[in-house]
């Protein structure tokens, strides 16, 4: 009976939780969520039904006087993977059910400026969906490799203090653990030769350190603002490299080439520009300078290449009305290449996006061009469009299409082209 | 009549003819003049909601804080919206320059999805501001050299005593910047507020109007606290409510630079506003 009266008393209880009144009174201050469901289809080939997936996104905010918090999440369980379906074992592990924090951060403030602690995605400089500057986090290639890098940073751990001094905002961090990018599940839709690990026939992987703890930190630095009619960034980081470097480590007893697999740590210094050209033009610039960078190289005895590195970005923005049209070109070069290493000498991509919004902001369009010369083995198209006939109801279509060698980074979805749907209740 | 007495006549008209005609351009001049250097304070913040209502009279409701702060050389504005959630934690700021120094604004933008501060060109103003009917050249402080204008009569609006004034764009970089081939103004007499603004196209067809829907002195400082703009093409109409609107607040420095936007407003930044909410 004693379990009973529990329960009856339990029972109301969780009932007047559960009830609207009560939940209200446990919202933060800031609340939203998102609930949908959504589609992928392949637009050519058989069993093109790449993704049935049903999601939840949420924001929670609350300040006090001293300080607040942000949490941002996000779930998906795609029923694609499921049951029957073309994809390999480790593919539906991974695919199956995801979920995970955008950013999950607690703030204090310290004067004019602030302390932030906890998982967060820091973004340095101004290029559009470019990563030159913008290193600190890593990215989830799980759905491809021309996603919205919003969508693909993965927030780090980190502890970062920020203070605006005049015109400027000043800034240090230290990230507390490694994490690295998140390449697609081998035999899974987006999977490409670009993600490939060394072929067991002639690797072995037999060694893999751990980069928990002191050995997975990084620390960085900024600083922004003008100088006269200039934006200016500048940016220092020490860090461990978030793709995997192959060290040979010698050779097995079965005679094939043992290698480590390795996130060498490097440090990086970099500045961006930006300025007003008039005639509607902002020109933009940033220039990043990578030292210890390594690369595998599989004919090396030992070890891996180490070189340094250039990335650099060069963007003209152009404001025609409601659009902004952005063209880009980025520059990437290993400064000390050698024969065998796996990575270019000398990398180019040129990107033309066009962003605007219709219809009292209902309509939100984005339209890219992006190759890496020559266009025609390996380029892609890409259409955007988010339509929010009310406020809460939105609608996503997105159209994919690639074009290339199937080597390349986007040639390789030559025949995977795509067209993504979702619908979403937000409340 | 002597022919030297007619000529002399005849110039007397003319120059005199010619007198009024500038004393009526500089009379035109002189009331936009006055119209943008009326007293709006020395800063000013208010709560702004921002209707955006479609051609079935749907509307969606945007908010945001806006802070306005003088300088010896510009005028410098912060937007940070905080309703709804798409554009939550959207910010704008705003540099100006003063009219004498010839120098275009400075802008820039930062979007909370992309975590990234943008420098926007200000040459193309034609864009409309968070989708509403307002465009970026509509919320710039009222500018006195860009346009030719002339006084073409007096009318009571609202009850108000106002002077009409007609401007056209001085030069095709202004046309170029605004769009508009026109402009038709009703300034109140007494305080200067812009109470009515027609917006005319290249054909001189009316596509727009901006209107005054309430005044209120706040402050010592005849103000708009609502306001209405009409776009005929596309039948939609957009309002701008300035709620809790105070002068002269004490406003930090900090809150007026392009690095701010990003970390947006705190606890504290702002002086409490006042009780009197409307």
């Amino acid at each position: 009976m004693a379990r009973l009266g529990l329960n009856r008393g339990l029972l109301p209880a969780l009932l007047s939780l559960g009830s609207p009144l009560a939940i209200a009174e446990w919202l933060p201050e800031h609340h939203e969520a998102e609930i949908g469901v959504a589609t992928a289809v392949r637009l050519h080939g058989d069993d093109r039904g790449t993704q049935k997936a049903v999601y939840l996104k949420f924001s929670l905010e609350d300040a006090w006087d001293s300080g607040y918090y942000k949490a941002k999440g996000r779930a998906r369980y795609d029923f694609r993977y499921d049951g029957n379906n073309p994809y390999s074992d480790e593919a539906r592990d991974d695919y199956r059910a995801t979920a995970d924090w955008r950013h999950l951060y607690w703030g204090h403030y310290v004067g004019d400026g602030e302390l932030t602690v906890g998982w967060q995605q820091v973004v340095w400089g101004r290029a559009d969906e470019l990563r030159v500057l913008d290193q600190i986090n890593p990215l989830d290639y799980r759905e491809g490799v021309i996603g919205l890098l919003e969508d693909s940073r993965i927030a780090v751990p980190m502890i970062r203090l920020v203070q605006p001094v005049a015109e400027w905002e000043l800034e240090g961090l230290v990230i507390t653990d490694f994490v690295k990018n998140k390449a697609p599940a081998v035999g899974s839709e987006f999977d490409a030769p670009i993600f490939a690990t060394p072929d067991p026939r002639m690797f072995v992987v037999d060694s893999r350190p751990g980069y928990d703890g002191r050995s997975g930190f990084g620390y960085g630095a900024s600083a922004n603002g003008r100088i006269g009619a200039v934006d200016v960034s500048f940016v220092a980081l020490n860090a461990r490299q978030q793709d995997p470097v192959y060290a040979v480590e010698g050779l097995s007893g079965e005679g094939l080439i043992r290698l480590e697999r390795q996130f060498p740590r490097y440090s990086m210094g970099g500045a961006g520009v930006a300025i007003d050209a008039g005639h509607s033009i902002v020109v933009r610039s940033e220039v990043a300078y990578f030292d210890n960078w390594r690369v595998t190289n599989p004919y090396r005895a030992y070890g891996s290449d180490q070189t340094a590195m250039t990335k650099s970005l060069l963007g003209v923005d152009y404001l025609l009305r409601d659009w902004l049209i952005s063209t880009q070109w980025q520059q990437q070069r290993l400064l000390d290449w050698k024969p065998g290493m796996v990575q270019d000498k000398r990398d180019d991509l040129f990107t033309v996006s066009a962003e605007g919004s219709q219809f009292q902001d209902r309509l939100k369009t984005r339209l890219v061009f992006g190759m890496s010369p020559p266009a025609r083995d390996d380029s892609f198209v890409q259409g955007i469009f988010t339509y929010k006939p009310v406020d809460w109801l939105k609608l996503g279509l997105e159209v994919d299409v690639f074009f290339g060698k199937p080597e390349r980074q986007f040639g390789a979805y030559a025949n995977r082209d795509q067209m993504r749907l979702s619908a979403g209740y937000l409340f | 009549m002597l022919p030297i007495f007619k000529t002399l006549t005849v110039s007397a008209l003319l120059l005199s003819a010619a007198a009024a005609m500038a004393a009526e351009t500089r009379t035109a001049d002189d009331i936009v003049r006055q119209a943008r250097d009326r007293d709006d304070g020395k800063s000013f913040m208010s709560q702004v909601s921002l209707i955006l209502l479609d051609k079935q009279g749907n509307s969606r409701i945007r908010e945001f804080s806006y802070l306005q702060k003088d300088y010896p050389d510009s005028d410098k504005f912060t937007m940070y919206f905080s309703a709804p959630s798409d554009v939550r934690d959207v910010a704008f700021h705003i540099e100006n320059p003063h009219e004498v120094l010839g120098r275009e604004d400075s802008q820039w933008m930062y979007l909370p999805v992309s975590r990234q501060t943008r420098r926007i060109s200000t040459t193309d103003k034609r864009g409309a501001f968070m989708g509403s009917d307002y465009s970026y050249a509509d919320l710039d402080k009222i500018r006195a050299e860009d346009y030719r204008q002339t006084l073409v009569g007096e009318e009571q609006l609202l009850g108000r005593d106002c002077y009409v004034i007609e401007r056209e764009p001085a030069t095709p970089a202004v046309l170029a910047k605004t769009g508009y081939n026109k402009l038709k103004v009703w300034i109140d007499k007494k305080n200067s507020l812009v109470l009515r603004q027609d917006f005319f196209d290249v054909k001189g067809v009316m596509f727009k109007q901006m209107r005054t829907l309430k005044t209120e002195t706040i402050d010592q400082i005849d103000s708009i606290t609502l306001s209405e703009t009409e776009d005929f093409i596309a039948g939609t109409r957009s309002q701008l409510r300035f709620n809790q609107l105070q002068y002269n607040v004490a406003l930090d420095d900090r809150l007026f630079t392009q690095t701010a936007i990003k970390r947006g407003l705190k606890a504290g930044d702002l002086p409490e506003y006042a009780v009197s909410a409307r």
